[in-house]
């Protein structure tokens, strides 16, 4: 018997005039991991929710869902909650309670389990999930990974048979994501428990899982076992999924057409082991790639410098910058590398004027930005953060745009709003509420407020987080077309990927301070970690390759 | 339980503490039954609360405005004057009703007190803020309370009506003699106080209170609160 | 923190304050109040080193010698004239009525002061549980919100400043507007992701039942034992308190004090109770001293 026999299903909110889903069907067997892949706005989380009653929306639904061969209203309530489990997008958002402790036994609770099954079910959990040391800890005491592993713990208390999860690790930076994929394809293996998640960072996720599911507008479009799916994508040249696929699958079917019968490469081992086999079919010797940066040598003209700053949040607490140097040229796209807590985003305050560093001191353009007008600094440097919900005070994004321009004043102009609005093509939401619209779209508002006063500096805060391939593509093009302008990009970011292919330079801070800064192609090549997959995989063979199109050039044709 | 031991249970309670307080006052206790009887003011709210079937929804709307109230001094740090929990209390006693304005006020005195020391003053707090709530939202469909001059009379005279009624908890028991020289006295040492709250009470509502009523009437629909007893 | 009086059965913990806060509120007689104040700092030297006390003392001091001023001043009764000011006569009694209100406020409030550092949010909820459960859990649940929505004010405070609408040096009348602007993005963000966690709460039903509680305290053998003490202590309070034994009479003729047999067993009841934890804390330190020292 399947777990999920979906049938039919469409479904329509009521607010909107178009269905959301559209004739879905689709079967998940017991044990299955199947992966929900699909730009936002796809139906992704509409259908994950329509698989759990409690949390399914209110709207028109047609037909049926079957959970283990009975339709999903009639299996019994008790059983659906423990069954089911759901895990949803945002660590913070879900916990209700406020110790590790209480928000693990939350749902026992609820189902009124008694106090020594309560407590045996935390000490199992507690072992399997490793957090004895933050068990009583206060949530937000938690980083965002590990509060992440305590929703999914809180879940897994209930023993369920299915785990539903919504791109539970868009919020979270890389390694503990790859933490908490580690630990759902052991709950997976061990516990032979179903597995539905929807993603946008699928590298890791593809290796796992069973069965992929693409959507698009609220339909299927490909279903089936990965290898199948990516073959169909491919040969399809359906642009709008190509971007999912992991890079070395990309590499492996840009140059692999033959009809050799075996299964793409989806990891850095299997893709060593397929290029290694293909050797010689590379152009080793004339590495064309390493053309040099194109004013390298010449002075560069340096727009900001900051010179040996030093900063604490708090007189006893340790140093968070220490003698930190570091140059940023005119023009430049500059990616910020560093782990959770290194202070890149400190860095980034710091730069912008949110916060003033204890020591040392940072020059725009030759003069001290520490002894400048904070309204002038406010003009010439734009800081675009993480989360663009930060930004909204209004109804609509036109009042809240027209607010901003009235603040400018004499700083910016109508006609640059307009000019704005229309390159970034956002005017059919201009009358939406900002809280209403994707998380792109908002991104792309939180950036034309900044953008209004014509920063000459533009400071972005990891402006990848939780982005599909597809939004991140446009985010890179609106990117390019902000700094054709002669606007200088520094951005602190996760994403290698992301940065190997549009960052000019990249510099890594560690411990405090700068401990590598070099060009873009430089600094992944001599990496080893902080690196792109497809380096890691072809790295001895062609040094200089950070990128698919970098290796696809020296392939013999 | 029965429903008869359930009267009796009750009924033997609400006798015991009537002894109590006819005990406390005779013998001059003035403060133990002052406590007492705030207790007992606010007790209904708490047992209708107790009772009522509930949303998650719902308890989570009086949560977050709880919370919002008890933090929402923290942007006006550099105005230590400056007082908005007042306003925010009324605002969501405006648009969601007497009885959520009367918990998130009281919620967010008891919570706010978790963080800074609990003292005898939470009862008292508890009851005023959550009397800012139960009043403006008793008065919520009135002409008065529509119109923007009643909000604002109503925001000044809580200002000083808040102050009055905490003066109250150590002057019933401290001084041996009430009189009005005593209160008087105390309400003009506390009048700078009251005033700067009473003002910036006025000062919010008359500047804010129609964008916050727009924000809370569209998380009103959102929540899918429209129909239901809150409304 | 030491592990002595915190770590007894939470029911005993706040029964020991409630009694204690009412002692306070309800015993006027100097004997009384003085012990009373000297067991409260000691229980506080006890419970944390006098931290929290030096904290709010101060201001605490500043009231109670307010009220100890302005009674005389107020008040006239009393028989005893000490001489006038402003053509009011100043009276021995209500001079040492204000004495010995602005000690059993000073008491009340420093009493508070150990109960914040035993009675914590967690062991509160838990007392509370069982009484109103919804109550105590909606508690849990702002708790929860609090730092959370200072985490988020806190960014939302530093993208106005980079915008350039919040400067130190700004006027009141701008500073209060942007305060609310920021209060505007707080209340529609918030609001608006708490939809996320009302579905996660139902979906790991919430409301399906009567909730349970994973939390349980046994009563062990010395939560037992101090449960009679207090008992026994307790019930001598109450009886004496009700035969007016402590009954210190103030007006119209300060009383001298009288020293009887029933004041002398009442006192000492009172005395094992108020020092019951000091006790306990006390012996913990004893036993870490001598299981240092032999080490």
């Amino acid at each position: 018997m399947a777990h999920y026999q979906i049938e039919n299903v469409s479904f329509q909110y009521p607010s909107c005039s178009d269905k959301t889903l559209q004739h879905i069907s689709a079967t998940i067997e017991e044990g299955e991991f199947v992966l929900l892949c699909g730009s936002s706005g796809s139906g992704k989380t509409t259908l994950l929710r329509q698989l759990k009653r409690e949390i399914r929306p209110e709207g028109i639904r047609n037909g049926e869902i079957y959970y283990r061969g009975l339709p999903l209203d009639q299996v019994d309530e008790r059983s659906s909650i423990e069954e089911i489990g759901m895990v949803f997008q945002d660590p913070d958002n879900q916990i209700v309670m406020n110790t590790v402790w209480q928000e693990l036994t939350f749902a026992m609770e609820n189902l009124g389990y008694s106090t020594s099954h309560m407590q045996r079910r935390v000490g199992e959990l507690v072992q399997f999930f490793g957090m004895e040391d933050w068990l009583y800890l206060p949530i937000h005491e938690l980083s965002g990974g590990q509060k992440q592993l305590v929703n999914l713990a809180s879940v897994m208390a209930l023993r369920p048979k299915v785990l539903l999860l919504d791109e539970p690790t868009a919020q979270l930076d890389p390694i503990a994501a790859k933490e908490f994929i580690q630990l759902l394809s052991r709950i997976n293996e061990e516990f032979s428990i179903t597995i539905v998640i929807s993603e946008h960072r699928i590298e890791e996720i593809v290796p796992l899982s069973s069965k992929l599911v693409m959507l698009r507008h609220g339909q299927v479009v490909y279903c089936g076992s990965p290898n199948s799916v990516m073959k169909q994508i491919w040969s399809a040249r359906d642009s709008s999924f190509i971007p999912y696929l992991p890079s070395i699958s990309q590499l492996y079917l840009e140059v692999d057409h033959s009809e050799e019968n075996r299964d793409i490469p989806v990891s850095v081992k299997e893709g060593r082991k397929w290029i290694q086999a293909h050797r010689d079919r590379l152009n080793t010797h004339e590495e064309a790639v390493s053309a040099p940066p194109a004013n390298e040598g010449q002075q560069l003209e340096s727009l900001l410098t900051c010179k040996e700053l030093y900063f604490t949040y708090d007189k006893k607490a340790p140093l968070v910058l220490k003698r930190l140097s570091l140059s940023i040229h005119k023009g430049e796209f500059f990616a910020l590398f560093g782990g959770n807590g290194s202070g890149k985003s400190t860095l980034l305050q710091q730069i912008a004027g949110a916060l003033t560093p204890q020591r040392g001191d940072i020059l725009y353009a030759g003069k001290s930005l520490l002894r400048g007008s904070a309204l002038d600094r406010s003009l010439k440097i734009g800081y675009v953060a993480q989360n663009p919900m930060l930004y909204f005070t209004r109804d609509t994004v036109r009042e809240q745009l027209t607010d901003r321009l009235k603040r400018l004043g004499e700083h910016s102009s109508r006609a640059r709003l307009n000019e704005l609005v229309e390159r970034f093509e956002i005017e059919d939401i201009m009358d939406k509420h900002p809280f209403d619209i994707s998380g792109g779209q908002q991104q792309k508002v939180a950036l034309i407020l900044v953008l209004l006063a014509a920063p000459e500096l533009l400071l972005l805060d990891e402006p990848t987080k939780g982005l599909d391939p597809i939004s991140k593509h446009t985010l890179a093009e609106l990117l390019e077309m902000i700094r054709a302008a002669g606007t200088t990009i520094l951005m602190v970011s996760h994403d290698i990927e992301f940065a190997a292919s549009y960052a000019t330079r990249c510099g890594l801070l560690f411990d405090g301070a700068m401990v590598a800064v070099e060009d873009t192609r430089s600094f992944l090549r001599n990496n080893y970690f902080y690196t792109t997959t497809i380096h890691r995989t072809v790295g001895d063979i062609l040094p200089a390759a950070i990128t698919v199109k970098d290796v696809w050039k020296q392939w013999g044709k | 339980m029965g429903k008869m031991k359930r009267m009796l249970y009750f009924g033997s309670l609400a006798a015991a503490i009537v002894v109590l307080a006819v005990v406390l006052w005779m013998d001059k206790y003035y403060m133990p039954l002052s406590f007492l009887m705030i207790g007992l003011a606010m007790l209904p709210f708490y047992i209708r609360f107790e009772r009522k079937t509930m949303k998650a929804e719902e308890i989570l709307l009086i949560a977050m405005l709880g919370a919002i109230a008890a933090v929402s001094r923290v942007p006006f740090a550099p105005l230590p004057s400056v007082q908005p929990t007042s306003f925010v209390i009324m605002m969501s006693a405006l648009v969601f009703g007497p009885e959520v304005g009367f918990l998130v006020g009281s919620i967010a005195a008891v919570v706010s007190n978790i963080f800074l020391g609990q003292g005898p003053w939470t009862p008292w707090q508890m009851f005023c803020w959550g009397m800012i709530g139960f009043t403006a939202g008793l008065l919520r469909n009135t002409r008065f309370m529509k119109s923007l001059w009643g909000k604002n009379i109503f925001g000044f005279s809580w200002g000083f009506l808040f102050g009055w009624i905490m003066n109250l908890w150590f002057l019933i028991g401290m001084y041996d003699h009430l009189s009005w020289k005593v209160f008087a006295s105390a309400y003009v040492a506390s009048f700078y106080f009251d005033l700067a709250h009473a003002l910036s009470n006025v000062f919010f509502i008359s500047i804010f209170s129609a964008i916050w009523l727009k924000i809370l009437l569209r998380v009103k629909s959102k929540y899918g609160l429209l129909d239901s007893e809150l409304a | 923190m030491i592990h002595g009086f915190s770590t007894l059965h939470p029911r005993l913990c706040f029964a020991y304050f409630a009694v204690l806060l009412l002692a306070c509120m309800m015993y006027t007689h100097p004997v009384y109040s003085v012990l009373t104040l000297i067991g409260i700092v000691v229980l506080n030297l006890s419970l944390d080193g006098g931290r929290a006390l030096k904290k709010g003392i101060k201001g605490y001091l500043i009231i109670a010698i307010i009220i100890f001023v302005s009674n005389p001043l107020f008040s006239s009764r009393g028989a005893t004239i000490l001489g006038y000011v402003f053509d009011r006569p100043i009276t021995l009694e209500s001079i040492a009525y204000g004495a010995l209100f602005a000690l059993s406020l000073l008491n009340i409030l420093l009493a508070f002061v150990a109960y914040n550092l035993v009675i914590t949010p967690e062991k509160l909820l838990y007392l509370l549980t069982p009484i109103a459960p919804r109550t105590a859990f909606i508690i849990t649940v702002t708790l929860r919100f609090v730092p959370l929505l200072t985490r988020r004010l806190k960014q939302i405070m530093t993208v106005q400043r980079v915008l350039g609408y919040l400067h130190p040096r700004a006027n009141k009348r701008h500073l209060m507007r942007e305060g609310m602007e920021t209060l505007h993005t707080l209340i529609s963000w918030s609001l608006e992701e708490a939809l996320q966690t009302a579905s996660s709460m139902r979906a790991r039903g919430y409301g399906i039942g009567k909730r349970t509680s994973s939390v349980s305290y046994p009563m062990d053998r010395r939560d037992i034992l101090v449960f009679w003490i207090m008992v026994v202590t307790g019930a001598n309070i109450v009886i004496g308190g009700l035969f007016g034994v402590n009954r210190f009479q103030v007006y119209p003729r300060l009383q001298s004090l009288e020293w009887s047999p029933q004041l002398w067993l009442h006192l000492i009841c009172y005395l094992i109770f108020v020092f019951i934890p000091i006790v306990m804390n006390g012996k913990e330190e004893l036993l870490w001293r001598t299981i240092k020292s032999k080490m």
